[in-house]
């Protein structure tokens, strides 16, 4: 016993048991109960479902979490690495921190306020993706310090392995870490260079990097012949362009969230990091201390997540990259006021004031984990988690009773009718995921493959997520929908569509006019600022174009409409108006069978027109002649109508 | 610079009134409002931080730093309206991908800029102070 206190490895396995303990539910607990009625925990539920029927992420999905994350519910040594990752992270914190802060009790210090913060605030789930970059960062920063000036290629090599190994465990980490190591080495070969040697600073830099990339390359091969083995290379690629559309399909303004605690403490503690980094970096790049490489690391880790964080907040979820930064901003303020003879209690009770108060007080937002870790028999865990969902919501069983054979397909979202029906799930499980016109493509390709014979589509939340109507994200697979399946009946807020091999007309169907709340959401339609958007950077493409029919005033228009048999087909409506205060307008559109729809969109502004795209009004997804256009604000200066192609880059 | 032996013992009451409010927050019900403890708990946690930034010899290349960073905030605030509404809205791309910010014109890019005027114009402000100090120096001699 006494040399087991003794030995130097004590407090590491200290760490790493004690963590092990805390998390030792999520080893025990084979079953995962998932979130009722919450978006993304559904999700995850269909993802372990897919996982279990033998599909593979990537080339049968797009689950963005890397392997090691998919497969931790269907494979016993993922399931124990992914729980041995946890214990793992801590006792590497410790070990950073005892190596930086060069103090083993602000280590322990350190180490035990970021557990606290871990179990209250971030949570385990998140934490095992998130602290990854830090760590890594650390650790970097650390062999930088320590080498002084020069690394050997091999150690280059080595992090180029590792990174690219880490590739196929957890895809979006890895990219960061790789981003972060190039930043570290181009920031520490400034801060050793000397300004005689400057070409050959940078040629050496150039070399390390060169090395570097090779390592990437040579830990990448293992998953490479993984994926050449699957034949899904293709998809991968495709998958990697689908990520960067992620970003455009998912983003939503950061202002708005911009005053919460999560936010605030990350900007205020992130800035005063930066301001004290820029001003070490600048004027005392000489006296850099493996605390100070470990606080620039820590910058360009925050950085890269807060501009995660900008593109859709995930605020919530990188706190603790605050606190990482608080610990090594206090250790600076420690070692000051260790200097004036300040009293270590009371500097270490300082310490815990203000970590109880970030982790307590300042109203910081916990974040749960997505499933209850339960035991049950592998058998049971499925069905527990489907009767736990009926429970919440027993609609979903009201629509299986109704739909008792036949393979179904679900709009907008509700992808737990796919585990119900013991279904093959498509490669998008939402609209929120599927709005690129090549994910649409996929899904209307995945009903056809299916031969899908019932969509079940929820008429009543029709805006799954932002505020965005879902016939709005996926025009295309909404239209296909529309002109392919016919109403039979509703189940709550599902209505119940069977395939129409007779492609009977939507709009004259009589079962539509039992449900006037679709009615009026597919007639009465609002664009926001779609029309003036692509009015404002589109307009170029009709510079060389003649419009078919243009007019002025709306009254000659509409004559010459009406003579000239205008289809729908292919058709843009061009809109100029005048200068107005109203910040909405709206037009009617009539047409020869007797459908109206009136359709309101955002302002231009007078020298960019409103463009509208015909097709994607849900009226006009099949061929109509058009008869009038009201002008409801009485603001239109000139209208036209443009003939496009059908692969057109108009919306 | 060597602190004052009786400002380190303040920085030491301080600590110790601190502890004693943010058990009383936690555990009891508050004998003051709970706002009063907050701003109390927030200036005896600045305290040492004033003290170190007093401390400081270049403390007035941080004090440039900070007035400028007021100085950005509030300028933003104020003309933050105009420049929204002159900024181009965000583009439907070639994927047609129509989210939040395409649906209601919300500029793209943004946020990230903004943000990153903020955060990376302490190194841009540094570097200019190192560069003027430089030329007083080449002058002076």
């Amino acid at each position: 016993m006494k040399i087991l206190f003794q030995n130097k490895y004590f407090d590491y396995f200290i760490t790493f048991f004690v963590v092990c303990q805390i998390t030792g539910d999520r080893l025990i607990n084979n079953c995962r109960l998932f979130w009722p009625n919450n978006f993304d925990s559904i999700n995850f539920l269909t993802w372990e479902y897919s996982a279990k029927i033998g599909l593979i992420p990537i080339k049968d999905n797009n689950f963005p979490y890397g392997l090691l994350s998919y497969f931790k519910d269907v494979n016993i040594f993922a399931a124990f690495f992914d729980f041995l990752f946890t214990p793992l992270l801590f006792t590497g914190y410790l070990f950073i921190f005892k190596k930086i802060y060069n103090n083993s009790y602000y280590a322990y210090f350190s180490t035990g306020a970021l557990l606290l913060f871990i179990v209250y605030i971030t949570g385990f789930d998140v934490f095992n993706r998130y602290g990854i970059l830090p760590l890594f960062a650390g650790i970097i920063s650390y062999i930088f310090y320590s080498s002084n000036k020069i690394l050997s290629k091999r150690i280059y090599l080595s992090i180029g392995i590792g990174i690219g190994l880490l590739i196929f465990l957890i895809i979006d980490q890895a990219i960061y870490a790789s981003l972060i190591f190039i930043l570290l080495l181009i920031t520490f070969s400034y801060v050793h260079l000397q300004h005689k040697k400057l070409k050959e600073s940078l040629k050496t830099t150039s070399a390390n990097l060169s090395f570097f990339f090779i390592g990437c390359t040579i830990g990448f091969l293992p998953f490479l012949i993984y994926l050449l083995k699957l034949n899904a290379l293709i998809q991968f690629m495709q998958f990697f362009s689908y990520l960067s559309d992620l970003t455009f399909l998912a983003k939503a303004p950061f202002i708005n969230s911009i005053s919460t605690p999560d936010n605030l403490f990350l900007l205020v503690i992130g800035i005063v990091s930066i301001i004290y980094s820029s001003y070490i970096i600048i004027f005392k790049k000489d006296t850099l201390t493996a605390n100070r490489y470990f606080l620039i690391s820590l910058v360009y880790s925050y950085l890269l997540l807060q501009q995660k964080s900008i593109i859709r907040s995930i605020a919530p979820q990188i706190t603790f990259l605050g606190l990482l930064l608080f610990f090594s901003l206090f250790y600076e303020l420690k070692l000051f006021l260790e200097k004036q003879e300040m009293n270590r209690s009371i500097l270490y009770a300082y310490f815990v004031n203000l970590v109880v108060a970030i982790t307590f007080i300042i109203g910081l937002t916990p974040f749960g984990p997505a499933a209850l870790y339960t035991w049950t028999s592998d058998n049971d865990c499925f069905q527990k988690n489907i009767e736990q969902q009926i429970a919440q919501d027993p609609t979903y069983k009201e629509v299986k009773d109704n739909i008792s054979s036949g393979k179904i397909f679900s709009f907008p979202s509700s992808p737990f009718f796919y585990i119900l029906y013991n279904q093959k799930p498509p490669m998008y499980l939402s609209t929120y995921e599927a709005s690129p016109k090549y994910a649409q493509q996929n899904l209307i390709q995945y009903i056809q493959k299916q031969k899908i014979d019932w969509v079940i589509y929820d008429y009543v939340n029709t805006e799954l997520l932002d505020g965005v109507p879902d016939y709005i994200r996926a025009t295309i697979l909404h239209q296909y929908i529309i002109n392919n399946f016919s109403i039979q009946k509703a189940v709550g807020r599902f209505l119940i569509f069977k395939y129409n091999s007779s492609k009977k007309d939507f709009f004259k169907d009589p079962m539509l006019n039992k449900f006037p709340t679709l009615r009026q959401e597919l007639t009465d339609v609002n664009l926001a600022a779609i029309p003036s958007s692509e009015g404002y950077y589109k307009v170029t493409l009709l510079k060389n174009k003649k419009p078919v029919m243009s007019n002025f005033l709306i009254k000659n228009f509409n004559s010459n409409l009406a003579s000239n048999k205008m289809l729908s087909t292919n058709t843009i409506l061009t809109i100029w108006i005048k200068k107005t205060n109203k910040k909405q307008l709206t037009i009617s559109i009539n047409t020869e069978d007797g459908l109206e729809t009136k359709v309101h969109f955002a302002s231009c502004k007078e020298k960019n027109p409103c463009i509208i795209n015909l097709s994607r009004l849900p009226i006009f997804y099949q061929v109509r002649q058009l008869k009038e256009i009201s002008d409801e604000n009485n603001v239109i200066t000139k209208v036209s109508l443009y003939k496009i192609t059908e692969d057109s880059r108009f919306w | 610079m060597k602190m004052n032996k009786a400002i380190a013992k303040s920085l030491s009451f301080a600590v110790l009134i601190a502890s004693f409010l943010l058990l009383d927050y936690i555990f009891f019900p508050p004998l003051l409002s709970q706002k009063i403890i907050l701003i109390a708990l927030f200036l005896l946690y600045s305290y040492p931080l004033i003290i170190l930034f007093i401390s400081l010899k270049k403390n007035l290349y941080f004090f440039i730093e900070i007035l400028l960073l007021f100085f950005l905030l509030t300028i933003f605030t104020i003309f933050f309206q105009q420049i929204y509404a002159n900024w181009p809205p965000a583009v439907i791309n070639n994927s047609g991908i129509v989210g939040s910010v395409q649906y209601y014109g919300y500029p793209f890019y943004f946020d990230t800029i903004i943000f990153f005027i903020i955060a990376l114009h302490p190194i841009i402000t540094f570097i200019l102070i190192k560069l003027i100090e430089q030329k007083r120096k080449k002058f002076r001699l």
